[in-house]
């Protein structure tokens, strides 16, 4: 009964294993930029300031190799494979969990090409936009001076569709971290009965609500202070 | 909706490779009756709602068996003909090939649950384990990952295999069970939509049996990895 092989359960795993540390790393991201909610110079000084120890160069290339390259790279190529070969997914009996299944999936994707065009985008920033990693102002390319918040939220406000790829974004996040907190429960064993997976239910929902009400704050901020309302 | 009669609407093909068709019967809704019932009272006299002679409608053998009755699956034997609906529609179980008319091929289905009954503790036969299956394949009809993934052994075999795993002596050959379960055909196609919670008519509990067949397999996983 096809007991000879164990691999497609291990890559199962893996990924799994790969979803935990991709949740760690947006969350990770998401409290260091929700700084901003404190003001542009609290959120200088998560992003760059303080021990500065995310600006040494050999840990960068690390967390760039090990965790970007690596993990969030077999998380989305394996979930995308994975949910291709499904079938791509319509909710077909419109059950809750069906319903939530089908979010899981598209919100996967949506990730993919959020999370992809975030890392490109910081990538850019760090390197060459914004005047590399000096710890005051700095100069951009074009020579005008502005702070890190300041560059940061010209780029979440550029227009409607900056905003609206940011807030879908925002949403995806914590629909995906928080749903997949649920599946990971059950996946692993740790919810196995109806009840328990109920009471999951409930705590993944708030999971949601906290990570999706943080991220709006966080956006509106940055909009807010890139549209000349100050942070 | 005070009419008795009920239009039957009944999915008729001749054999597997068959084109098939729609034939539109009227029976007597009074006083309730089952499908099944409904469907033995068509075959007495096969006359199709127009007044055409009609051939009879070939049933599964049994009293019971499953189909989808107006896009729902359920047991021929208890699904009603309440008045609540003037026109029900009769298909049979979307997830096994057609053999003729309502019935189905679900060998598949039972060949996986015989291989997965030969692996019960000693002292137990598959029936024992799951006296109330009556591999009517309805929690496989409602189980979106069997229908999805072409491969996956389904709700009631995983069932049985958890079962004897819990059963007294079952640590005997659980790592041939947790083989299956771990398997290229096994709960990792499960995506915890659960459609199949309340299909099954007995009321066996299927999410409870997936949810620890995972708790198994992933305990046996870790356990694996560190110890080999």
């Amino acid at each position: 009964m096809g007991a000879d092989s164990r691999n497609v359960y291990a890559a199962d795993r893996w990924h799994s294993l790969a979803g935990v540390f991709a949740a760690c790393a947006a969350i990770c991201s998401l409290h260091a930029h929700s700084a901003i909610l404190l003001g542009a110079d609290a959120y200088h000084a998560a992003m760059v300031g303080g021990g500065d120890w995310l600006r040494d160069a050999d840990l960068v290339l690390l967390i760039e190799v090990v965790l970007f390259g690596f993990a969030l790279t077999h998380y989305g190529v394996y979930g995308f494979a994975s949910w291709w070969r499904r079938g791509v997914a319509l909710p077909a009996s419109g059950t809750f969990r069906e319903w939530m299944y089908t979010i899981q999936g598209w919100t996967g994707v949506y990730l993919i090409a959020y999370v992809g065009h975030h890392l490109v985008r910081v990538w850019a920033v760090v390197h060459f936009e914004w005047g590399g990693a000096s710890s005051g102002p700095s100069p951009l390319l074009d020579g005008s001076i502005v702070s890190l918040a300041q560059h940061v939220a010209a780029i979440a406000s550029a227009g409607p569709f900056a905003i609206g790829f940011q807030a879908l974004g925002i949403f995806a996040l914590a629909f995906h971290v928080s749903h997949g907190l649920w599946n990971f429960g059950v996946n692993w064993g740790v919810t196995s009965g109806p009840k328990a997976m109920a009471r999951s239910t409930v705590a993944c929902a708030a999971v949601f609500g906290v990570v999706f009400v943080i991220g709006m704050e966080t956006l509106a901020a940055f909009v807010s202070l890139g549209t000349g309302g100050g942070a | 909706m005070s009419t008795s009669s009920v239009q039957l609407v009944v999915w008729r093909q001749s054999a597997p490779d068959a084109e098939g068709r729609w034939e539109t019967f009227t029976v007597d809704g009074s006083g309730a009756p089952t499908v099944q019932q409904a469907l033995e009272s068509i075959n007495a006299s096969p006359v199709l709602a127009n007044g055409d002679t009609a051939e009879p409608v070939t049933l599964e053998e049994g009293e019971d068996f499953g189909l989808n009755v107006n896009g729902r699956p359920a047991r021929s034997s208890e699904a009603r003909l309440d008045g609540s609906e003037e026109i029900v529609v009769l298909e049979p179980l979307s997830v096994f090939p057609v053999i003729r008319d309502l019935t189905v091929d679900r060998s598949r289905f039972q060949t996986d649950l015989q291989e997965a009954g030969a692996l019960a503790p000693t002292g137990f036969d598959v029936e024992a384990l799951v006296s109330d299956c009556h591999r009517c394949g309805l929690c496989m009809e409602a189980c979106n990952d069997y229908r999805r993934v072409g491969d996956y052994v389904g709700p009631a075999v995983v069932r049985v295999l958890e079962r004897s795993n819990r059963a007294p002596g079952g640590d005997g050959l659980r790592s041939e069970r947790l083989a299956i379960l771990m398997g290229d055909r096994g709960i990792v196609h499960d995506q915890n939509t659960f459609s199949y919670a309340d299909a099954c008519p007995d009321g066996a509990d299927l999410v409870q049996s997936i949810g620890l067949a995972k708790r198994s397999s992933a305990f046996q996983w870790i356990q694996d990895f560190f110890q080999n």
